[in-house]
């Protein structure tokens, strides 16, 4: 989902499920699991980021549609499953593709052979066509299309969006939703629908679960988590209905609000539509049955959430996931700790999980949308830069000893380069903290007599605790910004005298407090901003036995890069 | 001739080395005090109280403390610049009255006195022409009980730009011949030879020593130190200028004065490593002296 409307992993989704028509003989049966000989299953599969003119693109529609492809070939358990998957193609390609199935449809039906076809689009949409990039494919043709399709069964699942300027809602005309008319349209030709939202709602993709929410949690379903009565397999009932709790469930917190997956079926013959079977997979995670409590199955290494159940009790769970490893973060009703549990999955093996040997963790605060607590980011930040020496009763002092800091005729002396490194975060979206360590002047003078050379240098650093303000001229994306800080300042020096070509080094390091001021503008590019400043720092650090001080802050400027954990 | 070329060459040497800043060349040895050898400072010489280490702006950048009262460090050197910068860094309290003193005829009593400021470290400055000279003996005294810190004292000959502005030496009267000197009112005799009062010009004997009778040089021919006298042997009566017995009718010409300097460098072991001390001892040059003593002064005396 896009940023404005992340959501904790327990937020919804929408989702549009495809329905399927039956002609001959019955294909539903009611045993657990498939018998032999099984139709063959072809599937179009499509993934479109691109949407047309005034859509901002998603982010993750392609990877859904593939994620989509993935659990068709695991879990569908069909003979030779001819996959299609179509990543950002042409409405021609779109259309070629059907066209090329349905001649094998044709083929299995002239042979007296069931088959299945799935149908999948994830991407922009608006009630007369998909939207390809900057290509449609008017809703009227596909109908056309796919009525035709002489299969033994159908599934159509449209997860269709459209961007509005909110955000990436998907159906950004809710009164003509393009899912909601395809369903009264194809049920008609004996298809049947599954659409991620009813006709007035928006869809939307969600960054934490890098999907879209039906996309995703109709998944999690047909991995397993759907198989509400523990036989093995999820129908396209059970899919269904978990897709739309659980989409309606975390969505109804976001700003563009709840959706609600419609399904549509226009079915004849008996009993339920298997979609899946995760008991036959290679490698299952099996949640006991005295389990209770929200279960976040991820991925090790790439964080990817792989499945969301929130388990009841009373009945054993499997989840079909490929082999790898895994960790499941499990959380009981009201409990104030959550458990960390590893599971390592293996093909050919079943692995259950232990809470018995989980580690506990604290719990996280959630945040609410619109709540203040939800502005909680952290940022980090680098910069360089030019800082200007200052002069003053020190450097004056050095001059009235006959030391001098001009550069001699084969030294290169470059201005002292300002460097920094620091860490805030942020009061609200106005005013921020943080701390920041950085270089301050340094400068070398140098006083001859004769063979007898004498030469003073030192550097200086200072760390600051500092607070910002901005003022947003084009907000969140330009701003001008004023800090003020407190710190302070270190200064190593050393004196180094020479005579005879023997040198001799005294070193020490003065240390004083350090005031500093800036300001500046901002750029903000997601969750970046760059960052050009001027500003000046009061440091009286360096001391001579005189009593003389030196200022090693003054002027600077520098260019900084702020990476923040959340915007 | 020599020198002067030497002289040009590390004038442009440091032109370069400096960056544009104006030539001017260090008279003294060591004027920011630090060559020690023990307890006592390899370029100068102690004559009166102590000297100690102490520390300046820096602890490690030490200048040189006088301690007691008087105390008083010397140091002769062979420059016979007359155009001079003054230049001083030093922390002396009202009470201590340091000053600075330069010799210039060798004669052990001060020609010129310059009061050290009373600041605290902090530069100060002061530029001044000599009169004509070889040589010269420069002396730092503390007169009084107060506190006195020298980070630094440099004498350096200006340039010939620079030197205009300084102001003129006073004018001096009835110098000696021998005496050395640019205008001839300044002189006993009423003439200048080669910057130094003589008796008579060997351009013109008979204008200056009367018919038949020569114009010779007496001291320390074809070096400093030497004059012009007419040469009248066994002549002069009493009170008339004399370089030697001969030329008094009784016989003996007291009070010539022949000062010279030699160059008796050592490599001393000082803190800073050995180091090449060069000890600018006074002399008298002639047949008794070791070998080096440059002729500086001679002042012609007077029959008895």
């Amino acid at each position: 989902m896009h940023a404005c409307f992340r959501q904790p992993f327990l937020a919804a989704a929408v989702a549009s499920l495809g329905a399927m028509a039956t002609n001959g003989d019955a294909f539903a049966q009611d045993a657990t699991l498939p018998t032999t000989p099984h139709p063959r299953a072809y599937a179009v599969i499509i993934g479109a980021n691109q949407g047309g003119q005034g859509q901002e693109p998603l982010r993750y529609a392609e990877d859904d549609a593939v994620r989509f492809a993935a659990v068709l070939r695991e879990l569908g358990q069909h003979d030779s499953p001819d996959l299609r998957i179509l990543l950002h193609p042409t409405g021609r390609e779109v259309v070629a593709t059907i066209d090329d199935v349905a001649q094998k449809l044709r083929g299995h039906k002239e042979r007296g052979e069931q088959a299945v076809f799935y149908f999948y689009y994830s991407g922009h949409a608006r009630a007369s066509a998909l939207n390809l990039g900057a290509e449609e494919v008017s809703v009227a043709l596909l109908r056309e299309r796919l009525s035709q399709l002489p299969s033994t069964l159908s599934l159509v699942v449209l997860d269709a969006c459209q961007s509005g300027a909110y955000a990436r809602p998907k159906g950004a005309e809710p009164a003509a939703d393009f899912s909601f008319n395809s369903v009264s349209k194809l049920t008609t030709q004996g298809a049947a629908v599954m659409a991620s939202s009813s006709a007035q709602e928006l869809s939307q993709e969600s960054d934490e679960l890098r999907s879209s929410y039906f996309t995703h949690h109709l998944l999690v379903g047909l991995r397993g988590a759907g198989d509400a009565d523990g036989d093995g397999r999820v129908t396209l009932d059970e899919a269904y209905r978990y897709a739309y709790r659980r989409t309606l469930a975390a969505t109804a917190r976001t700003q563009v609000g709840s959706q609600h997956v419609t399904l549509q079926m226009d079915l004849s013959g008996r009993g339920d539509v298997p979609l899946t079977y995760p008991s036959l997979s290679r490698a299952k995670l099996a949640l006991p049955a005295a389990l209770q409590g929200q279960v976040l199955v991820t991925r090790k290494g790439s964080g990817a959430i792989a499945a969301e159940v929130q388990k009841v009790a009373g009945t054993k769970l499997l989840l079909a996931l490929p082999a790898g490893s895994y960790e499941a973060v499990v959380r009981e009703p009201d409990a104030q700790r959550a458990l960390v549990c590893a599971a390592p999955l293996q093909d050919d093996a079943t692995y259950t999980l232990d809470t018995g040997t989980c580690a506990s963790v604290k719990d996280t605060p959630t945040k609410k949308k619109g709540d203040e607590s939800e502005i909680d980011h952290w940022a980090i930040e680098a910069g360089v830069g030019i800082n200007f020496n200052s002069q003053g009763e020190y450097t004056d002092r050095l001059r009235e000893f006959g030391y001098d800091n001009k550069p001699g005729l084969f030294d290169f002396d470059t201005p002292p380069l300002r460097v920094s490194l620091g860490a805030s975060r942020a009061f609200n979206k106005y005013f921020r903290t943080g701390v920041i360590f950085h270089t301050l002047t340094r400068d070398q003078y140098r006083r001859t007599f004769g063979a007898s050379k004498d030469e003073f240098r030192y550097s200086s650093y200072g760390a600051d605790l500092y607070f910002r303000g901005d003022l947003f001229l084009v907000e969140p994306v330009l701003s001008l910004y004023a800090l003020a800080g407190l710190g302070l300042g270190m200064a190593p020096n050393t004196y180094t005298t020479t005579v005879g070509g023997a040198a001799r080094d005294t070193s020490a390091v003065d240390w004083g407090p350090l005031l500093s001021g800036a300001g500046g503008v901002s750029v903000s590019v997601r969750n970046a901003a760059f960052r050009l400043q001027g500003g000046y720092e009061y440091a009286p650090v360096l001391k001579n036995r005189l009593g003389d001080v030196l200022n090693v802050g003054g002027p600077s400027v520098m260019f900084a890069i702020e990476l923040r954990t959340d915007r | 001739m020599k020198r002067r070329i030497a002289s040009a060459a590390t004038c442009l040497a440091l032109l370069v080395l400096l960056r544009g800043d104006s030539c001017v060349q260090p008279v003294l040895q060591d004027p920011t005090f630090r060559l020690w050898c023990g307890e006592e400072l390899c370029a100068w010489k102690t004559e009166a109280g102590s000297v100690r280490k102490a520390p300046t702006w820096h602890e490690a950048d030490t200048g040189v403390e006088f301690v007691g009262t008087p105390a008083r460090i010397g140091q002769n050197t062979p420059s016979n610049a007359q155009c001079l910068r003054f230049t001083s860094v030093a922390d002396v309290s009202p009470s201590a009255q340091m000053s600075l003193t330069i010799d210039w005829d060798l004669d052990g009593t001060p020609d010129y006195t310059y009061p050290v400021p009373s600041v605290s470290f902090r530069q100060v400055q002061a530029d001044f022409i000599l009169p004509p000279h070889e040589g010269m003996r420069v002396v730092l005294e503390k007169k009084g009980p107060g506190n006195a810190v020298l980070a630094e004292i440099r004498l350096q000959l200006l340039s010939v730009k620079e030197c205009a502005s300084a102001p003129p030496p006073a004018p001096r009267k009835g110098l000696r011949l021998g005496e050395r000197s640019t205008s001839p009112d300044e002189c006993s005799s009423g003439l200048v030879v080669s910057n130094v009062c003589a008796e008579c010009d060997p351009r013109d004997p008979q204008k200056w020593c009367g018919p038949k009778v020569a114009c010779a040089l007496r001291g320390n021919i074809g070096l400093f130190g030497a004059l012009n006298l007419c040469d009248r042997k066994g002549a002069r009566a009493a009170g008339e200028p004399c370089t030697v017995d001969d030329d008094c009718s009784g016989a003996h010409c007291d009070g010539v004065r022949s000062v010279g300097m030699r160059d008796v460098p050592s490599k001393r072991p000082t803190d800073e490593g050995d180091q090449v001390v060069h000890d600018y001892q006074l002399c008298t040059p002639g047949p008794g002296e070791p070998a080096g003593c440059v002729p500086k002064v001679f002042v012609a005396g007077s029959c008895q």
